[in-house]
């Protein structure tokens, strides 16, 4: 039993205080103390998620001096995870990802506790956020990084400093990838840059139906329309073997009819679970970028990233770093409404779902207010029946126009205020 | 040594076939990857060519784990202390991917013959003394094995590739001649030439003006070249900062090389060279897992024959969140 060492006078942190202990030209707010390398040891720092991104997050960060680390993820480890997820091995698969990266690293590095969480982001409170310093996000989903950008920035208040949580933003797909830092209420949030994530590939329905011409049609058309006709109410179990099998025949049979190449089991895994390739250097690079942030922002030793990196590695090698701006209506870190002109003689239901398509709204199940009344609401199921004939009345019957819409969504933690004028 | 895929790795390597393809894995896993220097940046290259499964690693290294070691070479433990560098993180490193072969070579670098560097298909050096990074490039170039050379200092780090001559091939989305059909692959056929490390030492810049030389290379480039002639013109030691006599030395050495270089005396600051210095032998883990990251894809890449690996300068200045690739060519004449 090792007891935890501080890290004040040790050789092994020799590296870090070069660093810490020079007088930077560079960041001239910048004075070398002893307070600087206490911090690093005492102070709370959060990561989110324990897999590709995570494994090599709580690496580094274990290695900077940081002591005090907490982890939350919510998965548990599979076959396909192991070549990058180093922290894990073989006898690993199916346990928490959360517990078992934490276990690994306090065994490994004297002197670092790490705290697993295996759970939701959801299942935690600003209470449990706020105790936090940092947090750096190692997540695999748009909708994730929304719920926890907008949880940052809404406990945020002006006037208590505390509450500003800086939020450090990594993610990766093949070879490409990016890092950002976040400063809740100061730079551009997530949000704001919503409009700048590509449009998820969908096919439209009439070609999967009538007019295949890809493989990925083919599969489509088994998982979506047939399924349905052959299995009625039972749902498919990506991670069955003999459903992807299923899916696989009747995706080639469909194929064969039409003279298309290349379904294979592996494709139809790919299209139906939505598979991202995924490798060990981009999630290293990426995490490594992220908690150089870190270390920047809670040492003030040099100026952080400002504040958008991007990297790609299929062409050579390529980073970019810009300022992301501020966006002036974003309805998470701005104060101003989003203005929207509609015609008035469309219905709710129109509204809807042209907000659901809009590449910097994008929500999934939008509730709707007006002046605190409620025009249609997703739940509860008996509201949702009661209010369902409002989304085929036209808007002009169902408010004025420049009245100030409420809009909601039970993914994310904030409403987005509309101020909609008829055309 | 031909292996093919099994149905295990298939399983293991599925979400990395489903980037690079088949052929490419397959012909990684039948690489065998020189690994000189065996401290943090060369821990973060093991551990990605590791999980992405090459066919074998040889680590060259003769030092001993000291306690500073620990800090940022992940592969160690206290426990590890008085064992050879080498050795002590090959053992865990073998845990990544028990399918790599992972040998451990503990001579000095000095004392290998030009002839040891020509088996393997591709040579990493990292932290390595400049006069030995010359020399093996020259071995290598004449067998035209695939050399690397990195390294990391402080917030800083930097990449050179030299693949002599290098054949790749390209996957290009066209559109079909058949206007109903989707758009086609098309596989070209391409190569890249590269020069000598030590030309690059000597390439000059014919004094452009600022825009023009920013597109070109950066100050960080030349600052560590300039940390190279020190390690040249004395043995291999790094400069000190708290030693009047080596900062002159240094100043001196930059002022020759950029007036040699044929860029303006003010391009390399005495900030950035001293920062350089002050940090030289500081190993920072991100910094090290950034570089490491991109040095072992750059290596994957040119293992696997598909698409253009580097050329030939990379370089990470963590104080800016910036990497800087430059293509510096002797000058023809």
């Amino acid at each position: 039993m090792v007891d935890a060492q501080t890290i004040t006078d040790n050789e092994r942190w020799a590296g870090v205080y070069k660093l810490l202990d020079r007088n930077s030209l560079i960041h001239p707010e910048f004075e070398p103390q002893e307070e600087i390398k206490e911090f690093i040891q005492n102070c709370k720092i959060l990561v989110i998620g324990a897999g590709g991104l995570g494994c090599e997050i709580l690496k580094n960060l274990a290695l900077s001096g940081f002591c005090d680390i907490h982890v939350i993820d919510m998965d548990t480890i599979d076959v396909s995870n192991l070549n990058r997820q180093f922290l894990f091995r073989r006898a690993d698969v199916g346990k928490p990802k959360a517990v078992t990266a934490a276990a690994f690293i306090n065994k490994r590095v004297q002197g670092v506790t790490v705290t697993p969480h295996y759970c939701k982001i959801q299942d935690k409170d600003e209470d449990f956020y706020s105790e936090f310093a940092l947090v750096i996000c190692g997540l695999d989903s748009i909708e994730a990084r929304r719920w926890m950008n907008a949880t940052l920035v809404g406990m945020r208040d002006e006037d208590n400093p505390d509450s500003l949580k800086p939020l450090i933003d990594g993610g990766t797909e093949g070879f490409k990838g990016q890092a950002r830092v976040i400063l809740p209420g100061i730079t551009s949030c997530y949000e704001c840059s919503m409009d700048m994530l590509s449009k998820p590939t969908g096919f439209p329905l009439c070609t999967i139906a009538n007019t295949p011409r890809l493989p990925e049609h083919c599969i489509e058309w088994a998982s979506v329309l047939e399924w349905p006709n052959k299995h009625g109410e039972r749902k498919m179990d990506t991670d069955d073997p003999k459903d992807i099998q299923w899916l696989y025949e009747t995706a080639l049979a469909r194929a064969k009819q039409y003279n298309i190449q290349g379904v294979t089991y592996s494709l139809t895994q790919g299209v139906v679970k939505n598979i991202i390739p995924a490798i060990a250097a981009t999630n290293a690079i990426i995490a490594a970028s992220c908690c150089n942030e870190a270390l920047k922002i809670a040492t003030t030793c040099a100026k952080n990233l400002n504040n958008y990196m991007m990297y790609s590695g299929n062409d050579s090698v390529y980073t970019y770093t810009f300022e992301h701006q501020r966006k002036d209506d974003c309805p998470v870190c701005s104060n101003s409404a989003t203005k929207l002109e509609f015609k008035g003689d469309k219905t709710l239901e129109d509204l809807m779902d042209y907000l659901k398509e809009k590449p910097d709204v994008q929500l999934k199940k939008p509730s709707f207010a007006v002046g605190g009344k409620p025009l249609y609401m997703q739940a509860p199921k008996q509201l949702e029946e009661a209010m369902r004939p409002n989304l085929q009345k036209p808007l002009n019957e169902l408010f004025s126009s420049g009245d100030e819409l409420t809009v909601t969504d039970s993914t994310l933690p904030f409403s987005l205020q509309v101020v909609l004028t008829f055309i | 040594m031909e292996h093919a895929i099994t149905e295990d790795e298939a399983a293991l390597y599925d979400r990395q076939i489903r980037l690079w393809g088949l052929e490419a894995q397959h012909r990684m896993r039948n690489a065998s990857i020189l690994i000189a220097g065996m401290r943090a940046l060369s821990n973060e290259v093991c551990k990605n060519i590791i999980l992405a499964g090459v066919g074998s690693i040889t680590i060259l290294e003769h030092e001993l784990v000291t306690e500073e070691d620990l800090g940022a070479q992940f592969l160690l433990r206290h426990e590890d202390i008085g064992r050879n560098r080498g050795e002590a993180a090959a053992e865990k490193a073998r845990l990544l991917n028990p399918r790599v072969k992972v040998i451990v070579d503990q001579e000095d670098i000095t004392q290998k013959p030009d002839s040891y560097f020509t088996q393997f298909n591709i040579v990493c050096l990292t932290g390595c003394n400049p006069e030995q990074s010359i020399r093996i490039d020259k071995a290598c170039r004449e067998s035209k094995t695939g050399l690397y050379a990195a390294g990391v200092h402080g917030f800083f780090g930097y990449m050179f590739c030299d693949l002599t001559h290098h054949e790749y091939r390209e996957e290009v989305q066209e559109p079909s001649v058949d206007k109903g059909k989707e758009p086609e692959t098309v596989i070209s056929h391409r190569s890249q030439d590269y020069d000598s490390l030590a030309s690059t030492l000597e390439t000059c810049w014919g004094y452009p003006k600022p825009k023009a030389l920013k597109r070109k290379v950066s100050p960080l480039f030349f600052a560590i070249q300039i940390l190279w002639l020190f390690q040249l013109a004395n043995d291999g030691k790094l400069p000190d900062n708290s030693s009047q006599e080596d900062v002159d030395s240094l100043f001196k050495l930059r002022d020759e090389r950029l007036k040699s270089a044929q860029v303006d005396g003010a391009f390399v600051d005495d900030d950035l060279l001293q920062t350089l210095v002050g940090t030289a032998s500081a190993e920072i883990a991100p910094v090290c897992a950034i570089v490491g990251g991109f040095l072992a894809q750059d290596i994957l890449k040119t293992l696997s024959g598909k698409d253009a690996p580097l050329l030939n300068y990379f370089l990470y200045n963590g104080m800016e969140g910036t990497g800087l690739v430059h293509h510096v060519e002797k000058k023809k004449a």
